[in-house]
Protein backbone atom coordinates (compact mmCIF):
# COMPACT_ATOMS: atom_id res chain seq x y z
CA UNK A 1 0.00 0.00 0.00
CA UNK A 2 3.01 2.28 0.50
CA UNK A 3 3.51 2.87 -3.22
CA UNK A 4 -0.21 3.40 -3.80
CA UNK A 5 -0.42 6.03 -1.06
CA UNK A 6 2.53 7.89 -2.64
CA UNK A 7 0.92 7.71 -6.06
CA UNK A 8 -2.52 8.79 -4.90
CA UNK A 9 -1.22 11.68 -2.80
CA UNK A 10 0.62 12.93 -5.86
CA UNK A 11 -2.44 12.49 -8.13
CA UNK A 12 -4.69 14.20 -5.57
CA UNK A 13 -2.09 16.95 -4.93
CA UNK A 14 -2.05 16.59 -1.16
CA UNK A 15 1.22 16.87 0.71
CA UNK A 16 1.26 14.35 3.56
CA UNK A 17 3.59 13.96 6.52
CA UNK A 18 5.33 10.63 7.18
CA UNK A 19 2.88 9.89 10.03
CA UNK A 20 -0.11 10.72 7.86
CA UNK A 21 1.15 8.40 5.14
CA UNK A 22 1.60 5.53 7.58
CA UNK A 23 -1.87 6.07 9.03
CA UNK A 24 -3.42 6.15 5.57
CA UNK A 25 -1.63 2.99 4.48
CA UNK A 26 -3.31 1.11 7.31
CA UNK A 27 -6.71 2.81 6.93
CA UNK A 28 -6.85 2.33 3.19
CA UNK A 29 -5.87 -1.29 3.43
CA UNK A 30 -8.71 -1.93 5.91
CA UNK A 31 -11.26 0.10 4.00
CA UNK A 32 -10.40 -1.42 0.60
CA UNK A 33 -10.64 -4.85 2.15
CA UNK A 34 -14.11 -3.94 3.42
CA UNK A 35 -15.07 -2.68 -0.08
CA UNK A 36 -14.14 -6.08 -1.54
CA UNK A 37 -17.30 -7.51 0.02
CA UNK A 38 -19.13 -6.17 -3.00
CA UNK A 39 -17.32 -8.73 -5.18
CA UNK A 40 -19.74 -11.34 -3.89
CA UNK A 41 -22.76 -9.49 -5.26
CA UNK A 42 -24.01 -10.53 -8.69
CA UNK A 43 -24.30 -7.42 -10.89
CA UNK A 44 -24.17 -8.77 -14.40
CA UNK A 45 -26.58 -7.08 -16.88
CA UNK A 46 -27.16 -4.18 -14.49
CA UNK A 47 -26.73 -0.60 -15.67
CA UNK A 48 -24.60 1.52 -13.35
CA UNK A 49 -26.79 4.05 -11.46
CA UNK A 50 -24.90 7.32 -11.91
CA UNK A 51 -27.97 9.11 -10.56
CA UNK A 52 -30.78 7.91 -8.29
CA UNK A 53 -33.50 9.19 -10.64
CA UNK A 54 -33.75 9.29 -14.43
CA UNK A 55 -32.55 12.65 -15.68
CA UNK A 56 -33.37 14.23 -19.00
CA UNK A 57 -31.07 16.71 -20.65
CA UNK A 58 -32.87 19.99 -20.92
CA UNK A 59 -31.82 22.93 -23.04
CA UNK A 60 -32.49 26.49 -22.01
CA UNK A 61 -32.54 29.76 -23.88
CA UNK A 62 -29.14 31.41 -24.21
CA UNK A 63 -30.03 34.67 -22.50
CA UNK A 64 -27.73 37.42 -21.30
CA UNK A 65 -27.95 37.92 -17.54
CA UNK A 66 -26.32 40.05 -14.89
CA UNK A 67 -22.92 38.76 -13.82
CA UNK A 68 -20.84 39.55 -10.74
CA UNK A 69 -18.95 42.82 -10.86
CA UNK A 70 -15.17 42.80 -10.63
CA UNK A 71 -15.04 43.70 -6.92
CA UNK A 72 -17.25 40.74 -6.09
CA UNK A 73 -15.22 38.36 -8.23
CA UNK A 74 -12.05 39.26 -6.36
CA UNK A 75 -13.54 39.80 -2.88
CA UNK A 76 -12.13 36.50 -1.60
CA UNK A 77 -8.50 36.79 -2.65
CA UNK A 78 -5.45 38.94 -2.10
CA UNK A 79 -3.86 37.50 -5.22
CA UNK A 80 -5.32 39.77 -7.87
CA UNK A 81 -3.41 41.68 -10.51
CA UNK A 82 -4.88 43.90 -13.20
CA UNK A 83 -8.20 42.12 -13.26
CA UNK A 84 -6.74 38.60 -13.22
CA UNK A 85 -6.31 35.94 -10.54
CA UNK A 86 -2.65 35.45 -9.75
CA UNK A 87 -1.53 31.82 -9.51
CA UNK A 88 1.67 29.80 -9.22
CA UNK A 89 3.89 29.12 -12.20
CA UNK A 90 2.83 26.35 -14.57
CA UNK A 91 6.02 26.49 -16.62
CA UNK B 1 -47.22 36.45 -2.50
CA UNK B 2 -47.01 37.41 1.15
CA UNK B 3 -44.27 36.43 3.53
CA UNK B 4 -46.97 35.49 6.00
CA UNK B 5 -47.90 32.47 3.91
CA UNK B 6 -44.60 30.95 4.95
CA UNK B 7 -44.71 31.79 8.60
CA UNK B 8 -46.22 29.25 10.89
CA UNK B 9 -45.78 31.01 14.16
CA UNK B 10 -45.38 34.74 14.09
CA UNK B 11 -42.03 35.93 15.45
CA UNK B 12 -41.44 39.13 17.36
CA UNK B 13 -38.08 39.89 15.86
CA UNK B 14 -36.80 42.41 18.32
CA UNK B 15 -37.64 39.97 21.09
CA UNK B 16 -36.17 37.10 19.07
CA UNK B 17 -32.95 38.99 18.59
CA UNK B 18 -32.71 39.87 22.27
CA UNK B 19 -33.43 36.34 23.40
CA UNK B 20 -31.08 34.90 20.84
CA UNK B 21 -28.31 37.20 21.94
CA UNK B 22 -28.94 36.31 25.56
CA UNK B 23 -28.86 32.61 24.68
CA UNK B 24 -25.95 32.89 22.27
CA UNK B 25 -23.31 32.33 24.86
CA UNK B 26 -24.85 28.97 25.72
CA UNK B 27 -25.24 28.08 22.05
CA UNK B 28 -21.58 28.93 21.53
CA UNK B 29 -20.60 26.93 24.58
CA UNK B 30 -22.31 23.93 23.02
CA UNK B 31 -20.58 24.79 19.72
CA UNK B 32 -23.85 24.65 17.87
CA UNK B 33 -23.37 27.79 15.84
CA UNK B 34 -20.27 28.81 14.00
CA UNK B 35 -21.42 32.32 13.32
CA UNK B 36 -24.49 34.39 13.89
CA UNK B 37 -25.13 35.95 10.53
CA UNK B 38 -27.75 38.51 11.33
CA UNK B 39 -25.16 41.11 12.13
CA UNK B 40 -23.90 40.83 8.56
CA UNK B 41 -27.52 40.79 7.41
CA UNK B 42 -27.91 44.43 8.55
CA UNK B 43 -29.94 43.23 11.49
CA UNK B 44 -32.84 42.54 9.15
CA UNK B 45 -34.94 39.90 10.83
CA UNK B 46 -38.16 40.53 9.05
CA UNK B 47 -39.47 37.03 8.71
CA UNK B 48 -39.17 33.48 9.95
CA UNK B 49 -35.58 32.87 11.12
CA UNK B 50 -33.50 30.24 9.28
CA UNK B 51 -30.16 28.77 10.36
CA UNK B 52 -28.09 27.32 7.52
CA UNK B 53 -25.61 24.48 7.56
CA UNK B 54 -22.18 25.98 6.97
CA UNK B 55 -22.01 24.49 3.43
CA UNK B 56 -24.94 26.57 2.16
CA UNK B 57 -23.88 29.88 0.61
CA UNK B 58 -25.61 33.14 1.42
CA UNK B 59 -24.38 36.43 0.03
CA UNK B 60 -21.63 38.06 2.10
CA UNK B 61 -22.19 35.72 5.10
CA UNK B 62 -19.05 33.75 6.02
CA UNK B 63 -19.59 30.20 4.65
CA UNK B 64 -16.82 27.67 5.37
CA UNK B 65 -18.39 24.18 5.01
CA UNK B 66 -16.68 23.36 8.33
CA UNK B 67 -13.27 23.48 6.63
CA UNK B 68 -10.12 25.44 7.36
CA UNK B 69 -9.41 25.59 3.64
CA UNK B 70 -12.46 27.85 3.21
CA UNK B 71 -11.88 30.00 6.29
CA UNK B 72 -12.73 33.61 5.55
CA UNK B 73 -14.79 32.82 2.45
CA UNK B 74 -17.72 35.18 1.85
CA UNK B 75 -19.79 34.09 -1.13
CA UNK B 76 -20.57 36.98 -3.48
CA UNK B 77 -23.91 35.32 -4.28
CA UNK B 78 -26.91 33.57 -2.73
CA UNK B 79 -27.55 29.86 -3.09
CA UNK B 80 -30.98 29.19 -4.58
CA UNK B 81 -32.31 28.12 -1.17
CA UNK B 82 -30.98 31.29 0.48
CA UNK B 83 -32.50 33.40 -2.31
CA UNK B 84 -35.86 31.68 -1.87
CA UNK B 85 -35.80 32.19 1.91
CA UNK B 86 -35.10 35.89 1.45
CA UNK B 87 -37.62 36.38 -1.35
CA UNK B 88 -40.33 34.76 0.73
CA UNK B 89 -39.62 36.95 3.72
CA UNK B 90 -37.47 34.64 5.86
CA UNK B 91 -34.22 35.76 7.45
CA UNK B 92 -30.96 33.88 7.71
CA UNK B 93 -29.59 34.30 11.21
CA UNK B 94 -26.83 31.71 11.69
CA UNK B 95 -24.38 29.27 10.12
CA UNK B 96 -24.16 26.00 12.02
CA UNK B 97 -21.23 23.69 12.71
CA UNK B 98 -20.79 20.66 10.50
CA UNK B 99 -18.25 17.97 9.73
CA UNK B 100 -15.68 19.23 7.26
CA UNK B 101 -17.44 19.21 3.85
CA UNK B 102 -20.00 16.81 5.38
CA UNK B 103 -17.44 14.05 5.92
CA UNK B 104 -18.67 12.62 9.19
CA UNK B 105 -21.38 10.94 11.18
CA UNK B 106 -20.80 12.55 14.57
CA UNK B 107 -19.64 16.13 13.88
CA UNK B 108 -16.21 15.40 15.33
CA UNK B 109 -14.40 16.51 12.16
CA UNK B 110 -15.62 20.12 12.26
CA UNK B 111 -12.69 22.53 11.89
CA UNK B 112 -14.33 25.15 14.10
CA UNK B 113 -15.85 23.26 17.05
CA UNK B 114 -17.52 19.96 17.95
CA UNK B 115 -21.21 20.45 18.75
CA UNK B 116 -22.33 18.94 22.07
CA UNK B 117 -25.70 17.26 22.35
CA UNK B 118 -28.20 19.45 24.26
CA UNK B 119 -29.68 16.30 25.90
CA UNK B 120 -26.28 15.26 27.28
CA UNK B 121 -23.22 17.39 26.69
CA UNK B 122 -20.89 14.39 26.74
CA UNK B 123 -22.59 12.99 23.67
CA UNK B 124 -22.35 13.97 20.02
CA UNK B 125 -25.14 15.58 17.99
CA UNK B 126 -24.62 13.20 15.08
CA UNK B 127 -23.40 14.36 11.73
CA UNK B 128 -22.74 15.86 9.47
CA UNK B 129 -25.48 18.46 10.04
CA UNK B 130 -24.82 18.19 13.80
CA UNK B 131 -24.82 21.92 14.54
CA UNK B 132 -28.13 22.36 12.72
CA UNK B 133 -29.80 19.52 14.62
CA UNK B 134 -28.34 20.55 17.99
CA UNK B 135 -29.33 24.18 17.46
CA UNK B 136 -32.93 23.18 16.83
CA UNK B 137 -32.99 21.04 19.99
CA UNK B 138 -31.45 23.88 22.00
CA UNK B 139 -33.26 26.92 20.61
CA UNK B 140 -36.71 27.37 22.09
CA UNK B 141 -37.72 30.04 19.60
CA UNK B 142 -39.53 29.61 16.27
CA UNK B 143 -37.01 28.85 13.52
CA UNK B 144 -36.06 26.34 10.83
CA UNK B 145 -32.58 24.88 10.31
CA UNK B 146 -31.41 23.77 6.90
CA UNK B 147 -29.20 20.71 6.78
CA UNK B 148 -27.77 18.74 3.91
CA UNK B 149 -27.66 14.97 3.53
CA UNK B 150 -25.36 12.90 1.36
CA UNK B 151 -25.57 9.57 3.21
CA UNK B 152 -27.77 10.39 6.20
CA UNK B 153 -26.53 13.76 7.39
CA UNK B 154 -30.01 15.10 8.13
CA UNK B 155 -31.82 12.06 9.52
CA UNK B 156 -29.04 10.74 11.72
CA UNK B 157 -28.25 14.01 13.58
CA UNK B 158 -32.01 14.68 13.82
CA UNK B 159 -32.43 11.28 15.50
CA UNK B 160 -29.46 11.80 17.84
CA UNK B 161 -30.62 15.32 18.78
CA UNK B 162 -34.35 14.58 19.05
CA UNK B 163 -35.62 16.84 16.27
CA UNK B 164 -37.56 16.39 13.04
CA UNK B 165 -35.48 16.23 9.86
CA UNK B 166 -36.68 15.87 6.27
CA UNK B 167 -34.41 14.75 3.44
CA UNK B 168 -36.30 15.31 0.20
CA UNK B 169 -36.07 13.27 -2.99
CA UNK B 170 -32.91 14.02 -4.96
CA UNK B 171 -33.75 16.95 -7.27
CA UNK B 172 -36.64 18.45 -5.29
CA UNK B 173 -34.40 21.16 -3.80
CA UNK B 174 -31.80 23.01 -5.86
CA UNK B 175 -28.15 22.40 -5.03
CA UNK B 176 -27.01 25.67 -6.61
CA UNK B 177 -24.80 27.42 -4.08
CA UNK B 178 -24.30 24.33 -1.94
CA UNK B 179 -20.63 23.62 -1.30
CA UNK B 180 -20.87 20.18 -2.78
CA UNK B 181 -19.78 16.82 -1.40
CA UNK B 182 -21.16 14.26 -3.89
CA UNK B 183 -23.24 15.51 -6.81
CA UNK B 184 -25.44 12.46 -7.27
CA UNK B 185 -26.21 12.22 -3.54
CA UNK B 186 -26.41 15.73 -2.03
CA UNK B 187 -29.83 16.89 -0.85
CA UNK B 188 -30.65 20.04 1.15
CA UNK B 189 -33.53 19.65 3.61
CA UNK B 190 -35.24 21.33 6.58
CA UNK B 191 -34.97 20.49 10.29
CA UNK B 192 -37.32 21.77 12.99
CA UNK B 193 -39.03 20.80 16.22
CA UNK B 194 -42.16 19.53 14.50
CA UNK B 195 -43.34 17.99 11.25
CA UNK B 196 -45.46 21.00 10.32
CA UNK B 197 -42.43 23.28 10.30
CA UNK B 198 -40.34 20.98 8.10
CA UNK B 199 -43.26 20.76 5.63
CA UNK B 200 -43.32 24.54 5.62
CA UNK B 201 -39.53 24.68 5.22
CA UNK B 202 -39.74 22.41 2.17
CA UNK B 203 -42.41 24.65 0.65
CA UNK B 204 -40.05 27.60 0.96
CA UNK B 205 -36.94 25.99 -0.57
CA UNK B 206 -38.20 23.45 -3.15
CA UNK B 207 -38.86 23.87 -6.85
CA UNK B 208 -37.29 23.72 -10.26
CA UNK B 209 -34.22 25.88 -10.75
CA UNK B 210 -32.57 26.64 -14.05
CA UNK B 211 -29.25 26.83 -12.20
CA UNK B 212 -29.46 23.14 -11.26
CA UNK B 213 -30.16 20.78 -14.17
CA UNK B 214 -31.14 17.97 -11.82
CA UNK B 215 -34.06 19.81 -10.21
CA UNK B 216 -37.65 18.88 -10.91
CA UNK B 217 -40.92 20.78 -10.72
CA UNK B 218 -42.13 20.55 -7.13
CA UNK B 219 -45.65 19.94 -5.90
CA UNK B 220 -45.08 22.84 -3.54
CA UNK B 221 -48.02 22.62 -1.17
CA UNK B 222 -46.50 20.17 1.32
CA UNK B 223 -48.36 21.58 4.32
CA UNK B 224 -51.73 20.52 2.86
CA UNK B 225 -51.20 16.92 4.04
CA UNK B 226 -51.01 17.90 7.69
CA UNK B 227 -53.90 16.70 9.84
CA UNK B 228 -54.96 14.15 7.21
CA UNK B 229 -56.18 10.72 8.17
CA UNK B 230 -53.77 7.78 7.69
CA UNK B 231 -56.32 4.97 7.90
CA UNK B 232 -55.65 2.41 5.21
CA UNK B 233 -52.08 3.61 4.67
CA UNK B 234 -49.77 0.62 4.18
CA UNK B 235 -46.65 0.75 6.32
CA UNK B 236 -43.82 -1.71 5.70
CA UNK B 237 -41.35 -2.79 8.37
CA UNK B 238 -38.00 -3.80 6.85
CA UNK B 239 -36.88 -6.81 8.85
CA UNK B 240 -33.17 -6.21 8.27
CA UNK B 241 -33.29 -2.73 9.84
CA UNK B 242 -34.81 -3.97 13.08
CA UNK B 243 -32.22 -6.76 13.24
CA UNK B 244 -29.35 -4.27 12.91
CA UNK B 245 -30.63 -1.75 15.48
CA UNK B 246 -30.08 -2.20 19.21
CA UNK B 247 -33.01 -3.79 20.98
CA UNK B 248 -34.06 -0.71 22.96
CA UNK B 249 -34.05 1.38 19.78
CA UNK B 250 -36.14 -1.14 17.85
CA UNK B 251 -38.61 -1.36 20.74
CA UNK B 252 -39.14 2.42 20.83
CA UNK B 253 -39.71 2.42 17.07
CA UNK B 254 -42.18 -0.48 17.32
CA UNK B 255 -44.18 1.47 19.91
CA UNK B 256 -44.48 4.29 17.38
CA UNK B 257 -45.55 1.79 14.72
CA UNK B 258 -48.24 0.52 17.11
CA UNK B 259 -49.53 4.09 17.46
CA UNK B 260 -49.81 4.39 13.67
CA UNK B 261 -51.59 1.05 13.54
CA UNK B 262 -54.08 2.33 16.13
CA UNK B 263 -54.63 5.31 13.84
CA UNK B 264 -55.73 2.93 11.11
CA UNK B 265 -52.54 2.15 9.21
CA UNK B 266 -51.97 -1.40 7.96
CA UNK B 267 -48.61 -2.77 9.00
CA UNK B 268 -46.71 -5.55 7.26
CA UNK B 269 -43.17 -6.93 7.22
CA UNK B 270 -41.03 -6.44 4.13
CA UNK B 271 -37.55 -7.55 3.06
CA UNK B 272 -34.81 -5.21 1.94
CA UNK B 273 -32.14 -7.72 1.04
CA UNK B 274 -29.53 -5.21 -0.14
CA UNK B 275 -29.31 -3.46 3.26
CA UNK B 276 -25.89 -4.86 4.25
CA UNK B 277 -24.36 -3.98 0.87
CA UNK B 278 -25.31 -0.32 1.02
CA UNK B 279 -22.62 0.97 3.36
CA UNK B 280 -19.51 -0.11 1.38
CA UNK B 281 -21.34 0.97 -1.80
CA UNK B 282 -21.92 4.41 -0.33
CA UNK B 283 -18.32 4.73 0.89
CA UNK B 284 -17.06 4.03 -2.63
CA UNK B 285 -19.41 6.34 -4.54
CA UNK B 286 -19.44 9.33 -2.16
CA UNK B 287 -15.63 9.76 -1.82
CA UNK B 288 -15.21 9.14 -5.57
CA UNK B 289 -17.45 12.08 -6.30
CA UNK B 290 -16.03 14.14 -3.43
CA UNK B 291 -12.45 13.75 -4.63
CA UNK B 292 -13.34 15.48 -7.91
CA UNK B 293 -15.38 18.19 -6.18
CA UNK B 294 -12.56 19.02 -3.79
CA UNK B 295 -10.08 19.48 -6.64
CA UNK B 296 -11.09 23.14 -6.83
CA UNK B 297 -9.62 23.99 -3.43
CA UNK B 298 -6.05 24.77 -4.28
CA UNK B 299 -5.20 28.16 -2.78
CA UNK B 300 -6.48 30.23 -5.67
CA UNK B 301 -9.49 32.54 -6.10
CA UNK B 302 -10.91 31.99 -2.60
CA UNK B 303 -10.21 30.28 0.71
CA UNK B 304 -6.81 29.59 2.20
CA UNK B 305 -4.01 31.14 0.14
CA UNK B 306 -0.40 32.23 0.23
CA UNK B 307 1.79 34.25 -2.09
CA UNK B 308 1.59 31.95 -5.15
CA UNK B 309 5.22 31.22 -5.78
CA UNK B 310 7.08 28.35 -7.37
CA UNK B 311 5.75 25.34 -9.22
CA UNK B 312 1.94 24.92 -9.19
CA UNK B 313 2.06 21.28 -8.09
CA UNK B 314 4.08 22.17 -5.01
CA UNK B 315 1.88 25.15 -4.20
CA UNK B 316 -1.41 23.22 -4.56
CA UNK B 317 -0.12 20.23 -2.57
CA UNK B 318 1.12 22.44 0.25
CA UNK B 319 -2.15 24.38 0.58
CA UNK B 320 -4.26 21.20 0.37
CA UNK B 321 -2.00 19.38 2.83
CA UNK B 322 -2.42 22.21 5.35
CA UNK B 323 -6.05 23.11 4.64
CA UNK B 324 -7.77 19.72 4.65
CA UNK B 325 -8.39 17.86 7.91
CA UNK B 326 -7.67 14.18 8.51
CA UNK B 327 -11.02 12.80 7.31
CA UNK B 328 -11.09 15.05 4.22
CA UNK B 329 -7.65 13.77 3.26
CA UNK B 330 -8.73 10.18 3.83
CA UNK B 331 -11.80 10.58 1.62
CA UNK B 332 -10.00 12.39 -1.17
CA UNK B 333 -7.30 9.70 -1.13
CA UNK B 334 -9.89 6.89 -1.17
CA UNK B 335 -11.98 8.53 -3.86
CA UNK B 336 -8.96 9.15 -6.04
CA UNK B 337 -7.92 5.53 -5.62
CA UNK B 338 -11.33 4.04 -6.46
CA UNK B 339 -11.54 6.06 -9.70
CA UNK B 340 -7.95 5.39 -10.74
CA UNK B 341 -7.15 3.51 -13.95
CA UNK B 342 -7.04 -0.19 -13.13
CA UNK B 343 -9.36 0.10 -10.10
CA UNK B 344 -12.31 2.00 -11.57
CA UNK B 345 -14.20 -1.12 -12.69
CA UNK B 346 -13.52 -3.04 -9.50
CA UNK B 347 -14.68 -0.30 -7.16
CA UNK B 348 -16.46 2.67 -8.68
CA UNK B 349 -18.42 0.99 -11.49
CA UNK B 350 -19.13 -2.05 -9.36
CA UNK B 351 -20.59 0.18 -6.64
CA UNK B 352 -22.80 1.98 -9.17
CA UNK B 353 -24.21 -1.36 -10.29
CA UNK B 354 -24.87 -2.42 -6.70
CA UNK B 355 -26.56 0.95 -6.25
CA UNK B 356 -28.93 0.03 -9.08
CA UNK B 357 -29.74 -3.16 -7.18
CA UNK B 358 -30.42 -1.17 -4.00
CA UNK B 359 -32.80 1.17 -5.86
CA UNK B 360 -34.61 -1.88 -7.32
CA UNK B 361 -34.85 -3.36 -3.83
CA UNK B 362 -36.71 -0.26 -2.59
CA UNK B 363 -38.86 -0.04 -5.73
CA UNK B 364 -40.01 -3.59 -5.12
CA UNK B 365 -40.93 -2.81 -1.51
CA UNK B 366 -42.87 0.31 -2.55
CA UNK B 367 -45.04 -1.79 -4.85
CA UNK B 368 -46.40 -3.42 -1.69
CA UNK B 369 -46.48 -0.53 0.78
CA UNK B 370 -46.89 3.27 0.86
CA UNK B 371 -44.13 4.04 3.32
CA UNK B 372 -41.47 2.16 5.26
CA UNK B 373 -40.95 2.64 9.00
CA UNK B 374 -37.64 1.74 10.65
CA UNK B 375 -35.12 2.95 13.22
CA UNK B 376 -33.15 5.93 11.87
CA UNK B 377 -29.87 4.93 13.51
CA UNK B 378 -28.80 1.63 15.06
CA UNK B 379 -28.25 3.31 18.46
CA UNK B 380 -28.73 6.56 20.36
CA UNK B 381 -26.10 9.32 20.25
CA UNK B 382 -22.76 7.94 21.44
CA UNK B 383 -20.35 9.82 23.72
CA UNK B 384 -17.92 12.13 21.93
CA UNK B 385 -14.88 10.53 23.56
CA UNK B 386 -16.05 7.06 22.47
CA UNK B 387 -16.59 8.24 18.90
CA UNK B 388 -13.08 9.71 18.83
CA UNK B 389 -11.65 6.27 19.61
CA UNK B 390 -13.47 4.52 16.75
CA UNK B 391 -11.59 3.54 13.59
CA UNK B 392 -13.00 4.82 10.28
CA UNK B 393 -14.97 1.67 9.36
CA UNK B 394 -16.58 1.54 12.83
CA UNK B 395 -17.50 5.19 12.58
CA UNK B 396 -18.97 4.76 9.09
CA UNK B 397 -21.36 2.16 10.55
CA UNK B 398 -23.41 4.93 12.19
CA UNK B 399 -24.71 5.47 8.61
CA UNK B 400 -25.76 1.87 8.19
CA UNK B 401 -29.51 2.47 8.18
CA UNK B 402 -29.46 5.81 6.37
CA UNK B 403 -27.00 4.99 3.55
CA UNK B 404 -29.38 2.73 1.56
CA UNK B 405 -32.21 5.26 1.16
CA UNK B 406 -29.73 8.04 0.43
CA UNK B 407 -28.11 6.01 -2.34
CA UNK B 408 -31.61 5.53 -3.76
CA UNK B 409 -32.31 9.30 -3.52
CA UNK B 410 -35.66 8.66 -1.85
CA UNK B 411 -37.28 10.96 0.74
CA UNK B 412 -36.86 10.32 4.46
CA UNK B 413 -38.31 11.85 7.60
CA UNK B 414 -36.95 11.46 11.11
CA UNK B 415 -39.48 11.93 13.91
CA UNK B 416 -38.45 11.57 17.58
CA UNK B 417 -40.30 8.57 19.01
CA UNK B 418 -39.07 7.87 22.51
CA UNK B 419 -35.95 7.45 24.58
CA UNK B 420 -33.25 4.94 25.40
CA UNK B 421 -30.85 5.74 28.24
CA UNK B 422 -32.54 9.15 28.39
CA UNK B 423 -31.42 9.89 24.83
CA UNK B 424 -33.85 10.42 21.96
CA UNK B 425 -34.62 7.63 19.48
CA UNK B 426 -35.67 8.39 15.92
CA UNK B 427 -38.47 6.84 13.85
CA UNK B 428 -37.44 6.85 10.18
CA UNK B 429 -40.21 7.08 7.61
CA UNK B 430 -39.05 6.35 4.07
CA UNK B 431 -40.97 7.02 0.88
CA UNK B 432 -40.67 6.24 -2.82
CA UNK B 433 -39.26 8.98 -5.11
CA UNK B 434 -41.37 12.18 -4.81
CA UNK B 435 -43.59 10.72 -2.06
CA UNK B 436 -42.69 13.46 0.46
CA UNK B 437 -46.38 14.00 1.19
CA UNK B 438 -46.94 10.41 2.29
CA UNK B 439 -44.13 10.44 4.83
CA UNK B 440 -45.11 13.90 6.08
CA UNK B 441 -48.69 12.75 6.53
CA UNK B 442 -47.64 9.62 8.42
CA UNK B 443 -45.10 11.56 10.53
CA UNK B 444 -47.56 14.29 11.42
CA UNK B 445 -50.29 11.84 12.45
CA UNK B 446 -47.88 10.02 14.70
CA UNK B 447 -46.47 13.23 16.16
CA UNK B 448 -49.92 14.58 17.03
CA UNK B 449 -50.73 11.40 18.91
CA UNK B 450 -47.31 11.40 20.62
CA UNK B 451 -47.75 14.93 21.92
CA UNK B 452 -45.25 17.67 22.66
CA UNK B 453 -41.66 16.74 23.39
CA UNK B 454 -40.04 18.18 26.50
CA UNK B 455 -36.78 19.68 25.26
CA UNK B 456 -33.92 20.14 27.71
CA UNK B 457 -33.42 23.58 29.12
CA UNK B 458 -30.19 25.11 27.82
Amino acid sequence: MKEEVERVSSLASIRLSKEEKEGLEEDMENILDWFSRLDEIETEDLEPAFHPIELKNEMREDEVEETLDEDEVFQNTENEEEGFFKGPSIG
Amino acid sequence: MSAREFIRSEVDHEKFKEELEAGTEKLRELDLIRSLGYETNDGKLNGLPFALKDAICSKDDPTYAGSKILEGYKPPFDSTVARRIKEKGGAIFAKTHQDEFGFGTASITCAFGTPKNPWDEERCCGGSSGGAAGLTAALDLPHISLGESTGGSISEPAAFSGVVGLTPTYGVVSRYGLINFANSLDKIGPMARNVGDVALGLEVISGKDKKDQTTVESEGNYTEVLNKDISGMKIGLPKQYFDIAEEGVSEAVMEAVDVMEDLGAEVKKVELEMTEAALPTYYIIAPSEASTNLAKYCGMRYGMEEEPEGDFRKYFSKIRGEGFGEEAKRRVMLGTYTRMAGYRDKYYLKALKVRRKIINDFKKAFKEVDVLAAPTAPMVAPKIKEVKKMDPVELYKLDKLTAPVNLAGMPQLNVPCGFQNEMPVGLHLLGDHFDEKKILKAGHSYEKKRGELDYPEV
